[in-house]
């Protein structure tokens, strides 16, 4: 079964209304859903090593996030009936919700996010981006950071080590540091400078003409539109009837 | 003008690849802050740098693309900020315009305004998406203002006016003297040349 | 169809006070030969091609130049202020910026040309492995360019223009990362093209001009000292033993004990 970026899109906007517009206790669900598609789901799966990291890093935020919002929260947000007492601390009723309502809402948006972009190249995503029309300049500028992204930390660590070399005070009070800072920054803005024009030169060269879109792309597979058509009416429903709610109160 | 033509005058010639280490040097100068243990985010640096040397669109594109990327590679929540480094490239594009990137001390001028109004974008994204707790250390500033009675808003507000302005004066300054040492040849094949050169 | 290339009376000053990087250059490549344009750095080489192509008159509108560059029937005064692409195409001094960084094959990085220029068709692939399979390049073809040597890399750029099919071509420097046998090789690449492509070879080494080259040219400080034939070359090289490393070539030639292996070889590559 294929999900194509549109439907993952769609599933993306039904996350982020839920998480706006319904109660946190509803929401806690669609968070454990996110996680088994994502661990079980193949559209959702993904697509890279470094992809199913970024799981292991956001489960420690998250789990961090909620600890800290409700329990700081449950402190500072004195309203209500204390809950409960630890020790000396009293936990305030109110807090504790509020705290609860934002984690709960900070994760499934940011989830929601990660699932989709961890389950798909970030190439694909900038292709579809040309296909709706965005300029191919843009789409050459996000490709040439990727490049720029897998060169630069090499570079910086040879830059780093140069600096070492000839003493730079990598270890020492914050001022000497500072210098460090700069004197690392400088070669690499002064050389990757030189490449990017050297750069813009040659693609020039080659006739690579600005701003010009190429909507003629074309998708690898048509794929049917149920899916992305299900998400939005979802969607939308949970809008209508959150209107209703807050219309009738 | 419209918009679309000074966008595409703003992304002819070398503007591209460069506006392309722009972005990755935002996502990566965190390397370099770590290892040197410098208290600072710096990483707007790259958005500054090409807002100074083409122009605030490509300032726009810089920030709001690095965060999107950042995104997309293991942070999501850098996608909410999104609305602040957009309004960081275009504030810096206008003050290099005026011509505040040719002088040190409107830089440390500009850097000052630039954290305040980024204190004021991120403010209102902080404190009802995160509930003001952004998970680092500043956060302890933000429960010491609550607890001396602000509310999460102004709270978050105040912390983002302890740090913003330093962080985006340093940052200025930076790109002032990395400008500044970058030989005139190569500053002249930028459409901001002039907005650092006489 | 190969064009000619006429250079008249030819100034360039990249701005008002900076000293003039090109003066008076005339010259004149008949179609379909190859022009070796030789001269010790700063001589002005890569200025000359780059104002040929369009990019120095797109670059620097406040530059001062004067004279004529005329490409085939079309004549610029002073110079085009538009990159002539495909008409005119060039590979720079050093292929690593000449290969994108938007490609994961090689084969993507040279339809690429095809793709900004809009053409399209099925037979692309083809056409781009019969190019890939005549500069010897099959085995690199779904490579990541990144990854490629220097002499690959020299070979894939100059791809990246020849696909084009331009009938001007011009060679910025491409002996820097050749060795020995991929040099005779990309001489060989070159020989191939006389005829259907006009072309101009800057350097500062004299290998390549001599494996290929009908006319040479010689630069020094902006300006034009020598130009002629093969015969007239070889003839005065004694001349620019302070400009070119002439040195090199005589001491090669001459350290061949076998003297009709030195004559063999002086014929090869054409001294008599
Ligand atoms: N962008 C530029 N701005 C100002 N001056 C320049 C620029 N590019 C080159 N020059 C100057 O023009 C002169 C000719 O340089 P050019 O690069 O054309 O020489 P070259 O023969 O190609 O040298 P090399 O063998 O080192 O490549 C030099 O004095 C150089 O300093
Ligand atoms: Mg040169």
């Amino acid at each position: 079964m294929r999900l194509a970026i549109p439907d993952k899109l769609s599933f993306v906007l039904l996350a982020w209304t839920c998480a706006f517009l319904l109660p946190w206790q509803f929401n806690i669900p669609f968070i454990v859903l996110l996680v088994l598609l994502a661990f079980t789901f193949n559209p959702f799966k993904p697509v890279t090593a470094s992809a199913r990291t970024y799981f292991s890093r956001f489960t420690i935020y998250a789990i961090l996030l909620v600890f800290v919002l409700v329990g700081v929260n449950g402190l500072l947000l004195r309203e209500g009936p204390v809950r409960f007492r630890f020790i000396v601390l009293d936990f305030y009723d109110a807090g504790l919700t509020y705290g609860l309502t934002v984690s709960v809402r900070l994760i499934l948006l940011s989830l929601s996010v990660l699932v989709f972009f961890a389950s798909t190249h970030f190439q694909d995503f900038a292709k579809y981006l040309q296909s709706l029309g965005l300029p191919r300049s843009f789409v050459s500028i996000i490709l040439l950071s990727m490049f720029f992204l897998e060169q630069l930390p090499h570079r910086i660590t040879q830059v780093f080590t140069a600096q070492e070399a000839r003493g730079a005070p990598v270890r020492a009070g914050i001022v000497a540091r500072s210098r460090a800072f700069f004197l690392i920054l400088s070669p690499l803005v002064l050389s990757s400078i030189v490449e990017s024009v050297e750069r813009g030169v040659a693609l020039e060269l080659r006739g690579y003409h600005l701003l010009r879109t190429n909507k003629d792309i074309r998708q690898d597979q048509p794929t049917s539109r149920v899916w992305r058509f299900a998400f939005l009416t979802l969607s939308s429903i949970i809008i209508i009837l959150s209107v209703i709610h807050w219309l009738s109160n | 003008m419209t918009l679309r033509e000074k966008v595409r005058t703003e992304l002819s010639g070398s503007a591209i690849p460069f506006i392309a280490f722009g972005i990755a040097l935002n996502l990566t100068v965190g390397q370099i802050t770590i290892a040197l243990k410098i208290p600072l985010y710096l990483d707007s640096i790259g958005t500054i740098l090409v807002a100074v040397l083409v122009g605030p669109y490509a300032g726009i594109i810089t920030g709001s693309f690095a965060n999107l990327m950042a995104a997309a590679f293991g942070n999501p929540t850098m996608m909410f900020f999104i609305p602040v480094v957009i309004v960081i490239g275009a504030f810096t594009g206008f003050l290099a315009n005026i011509g505040w990137f040719k002088r040190w001390y409107l830089c440390v001028l500009g850097g000052i305004l630039q954290g305040i109004l980024a204190a004021i974008v991120s403010a209102p994204i902080s404190s009802y998406l995160f509930g003001g707790t952004m998970m680092a250390g500043t956060d302890a500033l933000v429960y010491f203002f609550r607890a001396m009675g602000n509310n999460i808003l102004t709270s978050v507000f105040y912390q983002g006016l302890t740090s913003d302005p330093v962080d985006k004066t340093v940052s200025y300054l930076i790109v002032f003297f990395l400008v500044k040492n970058l030989p005139l040849r190569l500053v002249s094949k930028f459409k901001g040349a002039s907005n650092v050169v006489s | 169809m190969a064009l000619e290339l006429a250079i008249s009376e030819f100034s360039f000053q990249y701005w008002k006070d900076s000293p003039r990087a090109l003066t008076n250059v005339s010259l004149t490549i008949a179609p379909g030969s190859v022009c070796a344009l030789l001269g010790p750095t700063n001589s002005g080489k890569t200025t000359l091609l780059h104002a040929i192509t369009g990019i120095l008159g797109s670059h620097h509108r406040d530059a001062i130049a004067s004279g004529q560059i005329r490409v085939g029937d079309d004549a610029f005064t002073p110079l085009p202020d538009r990159v002539l692409f495909p008409t005119v195409g060039l590979t720079l001094q050093d292929p690593y910026y000449q290969i994108s960084g938007l490609c994961d094959t090689v084969v993507e990085e040279i339809s690429l040309t095809l793709e900004t220029l809009d053409i399209h068709g099925s037979d692309i692939p083809s056409r781009v492995m019969a190019l890939l399979d005549k500069l010897g390049l099959s085995h690199l073809a779904h490579r990541k360019p990144s990854t490629l040597s220097g002499g690959e890399l020299q070979r894939v750029a100059l791809a990246n223009i020849l696909v084009a099919q331009p009938p001007i071509l011009l060679l910025d420097e491409p002996s820097n990362s050749l060795d020995g046998t991929s040099l005779r090789r990309f001489a060989s690449i070159v020989c191939g093209l006389k005829g259907s492509t006009t072309m101009v070879v800057a350097d500062y080494q004299l290998e390549l001009a001599i494996l290929t080259a009908d006319q040479f040219v010689i630069m020094d400080g902006g300006k034009i000292i020598f130009s002629g034939d093969r015969v007239q070359f070889i003839g005065n090289l004694s001349r620019f033993r302070a400009l070119l490393p002439v040195g090199l070539l005589e001491q090669t030639l001459r350290s061949i004990p076998d003297s009709t292996l030195r004559k063999r070889i002086m014929m090869t590559i054409g001294i008599r």
